[in-house]
């Protein structure tokens, strides 16, 4: 026995089971609480059973002691905090396993018909008392654990105890102490240790940073909702708490809070969701301790650690290598392990192994070789099977908001596999009407931001990338995550389709201000049609036209027309060809892009490579409406405009409109170089401005370099009269120009180039054989030596010697 | 034995070996001297407690002294591995005290640590199983006079545990000659007439191996090998303090059987072992990252670093260990075989103990001169 132990135990008072209160300290997800915890419930049968949850949580008792559920669930409770800014979400979790104290509490509660409630704040509640206590858990998107104990993990105590017993961290400690000879003691006896335990925990802590956690409110609160239930019951009632809270709840003054104003229905809400153990591990990971859940529920349904044991090594051996070397144990290593098992339980006193003692088993017999190299993928292996990957089931229409139940039937009658493991689906857009159902279901998940599925490749119609292809692959996998956001989007609707649409009217809505309006409102009416909502797309249509028409952002424009285009490309996956002015509404927005086209002739710098790109698109998509439009305007206005941006500021999308007018033979060759050589030789401080130019033609026209003689020689030309200085500072963005373009080319280049220079061959070597700075060491002797030969007279010697 | 050079562990620990007998009075495995919680607790120690103990009727008190500083799990696992009859293979990077521990086990559990087979690559079948003395052998034929035991052979006669030290450098063949001794626990001797042709081994008997499996020079171990062996890999000491308290202990031990009693402070030496363990891991405790040398960081090193600073500075300095002769000493045990180790340390020279020299003085900044001017050495110029 610990001395420290026994000491603490000898300063704390035992558990009175025949009081009117009864206290149980428990730990969260301890299987040995949870067998005393029922033990004592079944002897005392009391009037009332009051368990540490979100009280709100009472509602849905009823199907926690429904048949049909299949434990691990989780209650799972959102909040949205309105106030000044953007309205912050959190949710929290608070999982049940078949082996948690609350659940088995509950259940043996209601078996001796007693009045079951939860009497923890409510997340809103909590989420408000944390804030004043200072200790702010950050509102966020990402779902905590409702049943944190970090504070039973710690202190110098545990740390004095744990070198004591010889044991690895807290969690090892609490193995040995009570889950493996938990069941052995009395519920007193046990209780006494819990609570000795919890003692010193919570010592180890201030006042101020336990009323900074918001653990005082929530006490008080929990201590009020006893002393209701204590004027409403006759018999005796059996409080369960976490142990920290149970330590003070007697002497703690009973108090509620102020209420939580929910000015809408929707931010706050608690329900009941199935859960996994992978996620039950992750979560516990870091938040209440006990890992590796399957182990527990292995000790729960009384199965002996031996069976698991051997279990873990034909799970090893039927993943891996050779028989005997690392991983992948002979039955003569799984009987070796099992008797290391028990002696090493029987070792360290355990009356049943531990968790340790198993991994301890695992690395002692299974790993041959080094823990660090060979032990590493034996160890995270039985890891996994130690987490286990057990999935929960909650009764029909238990709490679950309908939304929930679409999902459900919906991926049923899809054939879209659950279970967690990733499933593949690959869907062919165009030729199979059913596929692209599913297509659509699986695009207004993504629209509801469920990570259930997502698209590793396939066209994106919203973007207008990969339209050549005409599959879709999906990956999906079903995770608690997928229930959880799903729970929390049920406030846009009912169904996955009401819910969507939902959401996208609210995109809508948000789309008629910021940035880029009218290129989001034309994208909305393709996800429209992309998730099959096409009741909504004239209305979305009509929407975005008269953005459009409002828009003043040329780019914002270009971008509305060339969405709406895609609607009449994607025939069969959109089947919005045929919506009302479709076709008009492409051509006025590709008109107004024309009258606000000059602007992106003034693009700054850092924007030129989106304004030519956004140049490229408009000029694209004039050819295309050419065919939609009976009279040839577009193509007279596209002419008109082009020459317009030509003549522009920017010299890269200038350069674009030069090279898109070549393009068209408006202007030949010569034209082009004469602009190019003009550029290049610009009198100004900006040296970059024939490079920039060179790269606007290139993105146009890339041909033009090494089809054009003409631009070819008006470059050479020019480049021979600049002098060295110029040509060094022009020198660096006309590589930056050249880079854009494929090796071949940059060679054809070269070749005309020599041609020009009078050069038979280029030497490719050059470069390689030496390296820049020699080169230009070479070039400044050969001046020094010029001038002195110069100096001397002796130029004609070197000029003659040269033949 | 006191005139030795160095003692083994059971000599060096005879009182300690004899109270924990006489507290004793858990079950023993059979040939064992001591229970397993008695042979866990030599080895660990008994955190300074004085363990009350009787033996020939006087009554006493003694504090088991901490032997081995690392993973007290790992010596459960390998005590209980033993009294389960499984051959234990210790393994792990040079310098870890794999050897220490294996000494430590056979002291305590068969009170002699000095069956031993050093492997190598020249070592034979004969030096595992028995050779002959040649002249007996011509004289009487083979009889049990004239065979000459191999440690393993003694061993098992004797019902006690064997070493082999750095198994793995023996070549495959020579290994496999385990296999049957481990599986069958018995040894054919062919020439022997009737019931001296087989030798049972007797109950205690066992193997205790240690080898080095990423080392240059080592060979593969058969499968079959591997699966007579439980594996333990001993880890270079993580914790600051604990390798800090093991490196002091052993310097003074040395110092005082050099009779050189030089002044080494604990200061000094957590300065030394920061360093040693920054090369070892790779990064800092202030998080920069380090490139490690290719020689082994290990605590052994970190004591022969301390012990020939300290004896630099008891012949050479004021009797007092300086930082700066740790730094004097510290690019010896870095620049050993492999050439980038030079580059190595003279980058971590400069991004962290030049670092630590500006912001803390002191010692650190000692420090740095003394391993500067020792790199000077090298190639003519400081880092």
């Amino acid at each position: 026995v610990n001395p420290a132990a026994a000491e603490l135990l000898r300063a704390t008072p035992p558990p009175d089971l025949t009081q009117r209160v009864v206290w149980l300290p428990i730990r969260h997800h301890s299987p040995a609480c949870a067998r005393q915890v029922a033990a004592v419930i079944a002897r005392l049968r009391p009037a009332a059973v009051l368990i540490e949850g979100p009280r709100d949580a009472t509602a849905l008792l009823p199907h926690l002691v429904d048949p049909a559920l299949v434990p691990p669930v989780a209650l799972f409770t959102t909040y949205t905090a309105r106030g000044d800014g953007p309205p912050r979400r959190a949710a929290a979790y608070y999982p049940l396993c078949a082996y948690s104290p609350e659940l088995v509490a509950v259940q043996a509660g209601h078996a001796v018909g007693a009045s079951v409630r939860f009497i923890d704040l409510t997340f809103p509640e909590m989420v408000h008392c944390e804030r004043q206590g200072g200790q702010a858990a950050p509102l966020s998107d990402h779902p905590r654990s409702l049943q944190g104990e970090l504070a039973l993990r710690q202190g110098t105590w545990l740390g004095h105890a744990c070198r004591r017993a010889g044991a690895r961290d807290a969690d090892d400690l609490w193995d040995g102490w009570f889950e493996s000879t938990g069941a052995d003691l009395t519920p007193e006896e046990f209780f006494h240790g819990v609570l000795a335990w919890c003692t010193a925990c919570r010592l180890a802590h201030t006042p101020e940073q336990l009323a900074a956690g918001g653990t005082l409110v929530r006490e008080a609160a929990m201590r009020a909702e006893v002393e209701r239930a204590l004027g409403e019951v006759a018999g005796q009632v059996v409080v369960i708490t976490g142990g920290l809270h149970t330590v003070a709840l007697p002497h703690t003054v009973p108090a509620m809070p102020p209420p939580v104003a929910i000015p809408r229905e929707e931010d706050a809400g608690t329900w009941l969701m199935r859960y996994d153990f992978l996620q039950l591990d992750r979560l516990n990971g870091y938040a209440s301790g006990m890992p590796s859940p399957a182990f527990w529920q292995w000790r729960w349904d009384g199965q002996s650690v031996d069976d698991l044991l051997v279990g873990i090594a034909r799970e090893l051996r039927s993943s891996g290598g050779t028989s005997g070397s690392s991983g992948s144990p002979s039955a003569a290593d799984a009987a070796t392990a099992v008797a290391q098992l028990r002696n090493l339980a029987a070792f360290r006193g355990h009356g049943r192994p531990t968790r340790h003692d198993l991994l301890d088993a695992v690395t002692s017999c299974f790993i041959k070789g080094a823990r660090d190299i060979e032990g590493v993928a034996v160890l995270a292996q039985v890891r996994k099977l130690l987490a286990g990957d057990r999935i929960g089931a909650v009764p029909a229409g238990a709490g679950r908001p309908p939304l929930l139940l679409d999902f459900t039937r919906q991926c049923a009658a899809l054939k879209l596999k659950g279970g967690l493991d990733e499933h593949g689906v690959e869907l062919d857009l165009y030729r199979s009407a059913g596929q692209r159902e599913v297509s659509r279901f699986l695009h207004r998940l993504q629209l509801l931001e469920v990570l259930f599925a997502r698209k590793v490749a396939g066209p994106d119609f919203t973007s207008g990338d990969n339209l050549h292809r005409v599959r879709e692959i999906w990956r999906h996998q079903w995770h608690p995550g997928v229930e959880a956001r799903l729970i929390e989007q049920s406030r846009y609707g009912a169904t996955v389709v009401e819910a969507a649409t939902a959401r996208l009217l609210e995109l809508a809505t948000a789309a008629g201000s910021g940035e880029r309006r009218a290129e989001r409102a034309a994208r909305l009416v393709v996800e429209a049609c992309r998730c099959g909502l096409h009741a909504q797309a004239p209305a979305l249509l009509a929407r975005a036209r008269q953005l459009i028409a409002e828009d003043g952002d040329v780019a914002s424009v270009i971008g509305a027309a060339d969405g709406l285009h895609l609607l009449i490309t994607g025939r069969e996956p959109l089947e919005a060809h045929d919506l009302p002015a479709l076709a008009e509404s492409v051509l006025a927005a590709w008109t107004r892009a024309s009258y606000l086209i000059t602007d992106l002739a003034n693009a700054p710098v850092e924007g030129e490579d989106a304004a030519c790109q956004d140049l490229l698109t408009w000029s694209l998509l004039a050819d295309q409406l050419a065919d939609l439009d009976a009279d040839t305007t577009t193509t007279a206005l596209r002419l008109e405009r082009l020459v317009d941006v030509s003549r522009g500021a920017n010299p890269a999308v200038a350069g674009t409109a030069w090279g898109l007018l070549y393009d068209d033979g408006q202007v030949d060759g010569a034209a082009l170089g004469s602009q190019l050589a003009g550029h290049l030789a610009a009198a100004t401080s900006d040296p970059s401005l024939g490079g920039r130019f060179l790269r606007g033609v290139l993105r146009a026209a890339r041909s033009a370099c090494w089809s054009e003689p003409a631009v070819i020689a008006a470059v050479d030309q020019t480049l021979g009269l600049l002098s060295e200085e110029h040509f060094t500072s022009v020198l660096p963005h006309l590589r930056l120009a050249f880079a854009e373009l494929p090796p071949r080319a940059v060679d054809q280049v070269a070749q005309l180039a020599a041609v020009q220079a009078g050069l038979p061959t280029i030497d490719r070597q050059l470069g390689r054989r030496h390296a820049l700075a020699d080169a230009q060491v070479g070039r400044a002797a050969e001046v020094l030596v010029r001038q002195a030969l110069a100096r001397d007279g002796l130029l004609a010697l070197l000029e003659s010697g040269h033949d | 034995m006191n005139q030795v050079l160095r003692q083994p562990a059971e000599h060096l620990h005879t009182a300690e070996l004899a109270a924990l007998a006489a507290i004793d009075d858990a079950a023993r495995p059979a040939g064992w001297r001591l229970s397993p919680r008695q042979v866990v607790t030599f080895i660990t120690g008994s955190d300074g407690e004085k363990l009350p103990f009787t033996k020939d009727g006087k009554k006493g008190k003694i504090a088991i002294s901490r032997k081995y500083h690392g993973d007290d799990r790992l010596v459960e696992r390998a005590v209980i591995g033993l009294a389960g009859n499984r051959a234990l293979l210790l393994v792990g990077e040079p310098g870890t005290a794999k050897s220490l521990l294996s000494e430590l086990l056979a002291a305590a559990i068969s009170g002699s640590s000095l069956n031993v087979v050093q492997g190598t690559a020249a070592t034979t079948e004969d030096q595992i199983r028995y050779s002959w003395n040649y002249a007996l052998l011509l004289a009487e034929g083979p009889t049990p006079r004239a065979l000459v035991p191999s440690p393993v052979h003694s061993a098992m006669s004797a019902g006690s545990l064997v070493r082999f030290e750095e198994v793995t450098r023996c070549p495959p063949e020579v290994q496999d000659t385990l296999v049957s001794i481990l599986s069958e626990k018995m040894m054919t001797i062919p020439e022997l007439p009737g019931e001296q042709r087989v030798l049972f081994a007797k109950p205690g008997f066992n193997v205790i191996a240690t080898a080095n499996l990423r080392d240059r020079g080592v060979h593969e171990m058969s499968s079959a090998l591997k699966r007579r062996f439980n594996f333990e890999t001993v880890h270079p000491i993580a914790d600051l303090a604990d390798e800090v308290a093991l490196v002091h202990g052993e310097v003074e031990r040395l110092l005082a059987g050099a009779a050189a009693p030089a002044q080494v402070e604990r200061d000094l030496v957590e300065l030394l072992v920061t360093a040693f363990q920054d090369l070892r891991t790779g990064t800092t405790p202030e998080g920069i990252a380090v490139e490690k040398p290719a020689a082994v960081m290990s605590t052994a090193e970190a004591v022969s670093v301390g012990f020939s600073a300290s004896l630099d500075a008891w012949y050479f300095g004021a009797k007092k260990l300086t930082a700066r002769d740790l730094g004097r000493h510290l690019p010896g045990a870095i620049l050993k075989d492999s050439s980038d180790d030079l580059q190595k340390l003279r980058q971590y020279l400069a991004a962290v103990t030049a670092r630590r020299a500006k912001e803390r003085a002191g010692a650190w900044s000692e420090f740095h001169a003394g391993a500067n001017a020792a790199l000077g050495r090298f190639q003519g110029k400081p880092a």
